[in-house]
């Protein structure tokens, strides 16, 4: 239980914390990163309230359309889970990969809701900063997946796809 | 029935409310955009305290962060300043030894014109290391015509005089080395004596009978005689007078009038020797 209060802290004070940093054209998203990471290695529903929790507190933050970012962390998180039975990121590479992939899925599903909420945006800088933002948060994967690793060997927390896992591995 | 569908989906169900709840949200937020509920603004709030510490905490680190780079640059031009500081002090000090030359110069050029003699000005271009041996190296020699026995002076007073010559430079026996002599007279009471080098830098007055009248703080001068030197050019001060029972002489200490250890520029007499090898 500590290690998930821990996690969910760590993310909220990594979201203030990239707010605290000037505005770049490109940023990682680490929320992204910890919900992709949380649906293939916690158990689904744990994944998915911490995916709901981050979610929506980034829209509060962030001054999103609330709801944006918990239907799409709980969509991507789920998605994580799903895909999770087949596809294990164990390896940088594979991180980084997933990674990319869900940063375009929640790209796409962001400019689908913005779009069914007639809430108006041009497609090509918005393709841009899509494509920018998830190579950034692709290749900023491996280092906050191993933070948390060690967070979680830290606090002797084994989750489920460590240990005896069958699954295929990236 | 549907505690057994509940159980068997509860994954599903949980994405489902989660997805529900959100859509709700979004549909609430895009009538009323802008209005926070309650809990949003508990939120909010509560966020923008933790934010608060988080940006203030970002910008210490990176003021030091910032400091430290700039601490860096700071260093860096610490140290062209110090080497331009150094390459400035350098400068100052080549002026300051030229305008102290310069006045030097200007005082033996007085004394030269004052004095009548025929001279050249030499500079001092080494000292004898030996201490047993009092003696310096002027920059003229032979072609500058300086010779052997000339008389050398400052300003200030005697010096020596040449011991041995070269073509471009000269060597100086100093006053104070003992196998120097120069007739000498006190300047107050005429009483004469032979000026020899003696030991610890000082000048003895030799030859003075134990009637002369001499008294510490007299000026004792060249006499002229021996042609070397010519007459009245300053030697020293008597430092100390001893008259011991039983001896024709009394002692007499000189403490020379010229700092030979701050020796530079010195002129070698050249028309005296000329005249006395006449």
């Amino acid at each position: 239980m500590l290690h998930l209060v821990l996690l969910t802290l760590s993310a909220l004070t990594l979201i203030l914390g990239q707010m605290s940093l000037p505005l770049l054209p490109v940023s990682p998203n680490p929320t992204l990163i910890i919900v992709t990471y949380v649906g293939q290695f916690y158990s689904p529903i744990t994944g998915l309230v911490i995916s709901f929790i981050l979610g929506y507190f980034l829209d509060v933050t962030t001054g999103a359309l609330l709801g944006l970012n918990s239907f799409s962390m709980v969509s991507l998180c789920y998605l994580s889970f799903v895909l999770g039975k087949r596809i294990v990121m164990q390896s940088g590479l594979a991180q980084t990969l997933t990674v990319f992939i869900f940063s375009i899925i929640y790209s796409g599903i962001v400019y689908s809701l913005f779009s069914f909420f007639s809430i108006n945006i041009s497609i090509y800088p918005f393709v841009r900063t899509a494509v920018g933002n998830g190579i950034v948060t692709a290749l900023f994967s491996p280092i906050l997946i191993t933070a948390i690793k060690r967070m979680e060997l830290t606090l002797r927390f084994k989750n489920e796809r460590d240990e005896g896992s069958k699954d295929i591995k990236v | 029935m549907l505690l057994r569908f509940t159980k068997k989906n509860k994954v599903n169900l949980t994405f489902l409310s989660l997805l529900i709840v959100s859509i709700l949200q979004m549909s609430m937020d895009a009538k009323k955009r802008g209005k926070l509920s309650m809990l949003d603004e508990l939120l909010l709030d509560s966020a923008s305290i933790a934010q608060r510490g988080i940006t203030s905490s970002y910008q210490a680190f990176r003021d030091v962060w910032f400091g430290y780079i700039y601490l860096i640059g700071l260093r860096e031009e610490n140290r062209l300043l110090m080497d331009e500081t150094s390459e400035l002090r350098s400068r100052i000090n080549t002026l300051k030894e030229a305008g102290q030359e310069n006045q030097r110069l200007r005082d033996l050029l007085s004394f030269k014109e004052t004095s009548g003699y025929g001279t050249t000005t030499a500079r001092v271009i080494g000292v004898s290391p030996l201490s047993s041996f009092k003696t310096i190296v002027i920059d003229k020699g032979l072609i500058d015509s300086v010779g052997n026995g000339m008389a050398v002076v400052s300003n200030e007073g005697v010096i020596g005089k040449i011991l041995s010559s070269s073509a471009n430079t000269s060597k100086v026996l100093l006053i104070t080395d003992r196998n120097s002599d120069v007739d000498a007279v006190i300047q107050r009471s005429r009483d004469s004596g032979i000026a020899e080098g003696g030991d610890s830098g000082l000048v003895q007055l030799k030859y003075l009978s134990k009637n002369a009248d001499a008294v510490v703080g007299d000026i004792v001068v060249t006499s002229g005689i021996g042609g070397v030197f010519k007459k009245g050019c300053i030697i020293g001060a008597v430092s100390r007078v001893d008259k011991k029972a039983g001896l024709m002489f009394q002692y007499v200490e000189i403490e020379p009038a010229v700092n030979f250890s701050k020796l530079e520029e010195v002129l070698v007499i050249t028309d005296s020797h000329e005249e006395n090898g006449r």
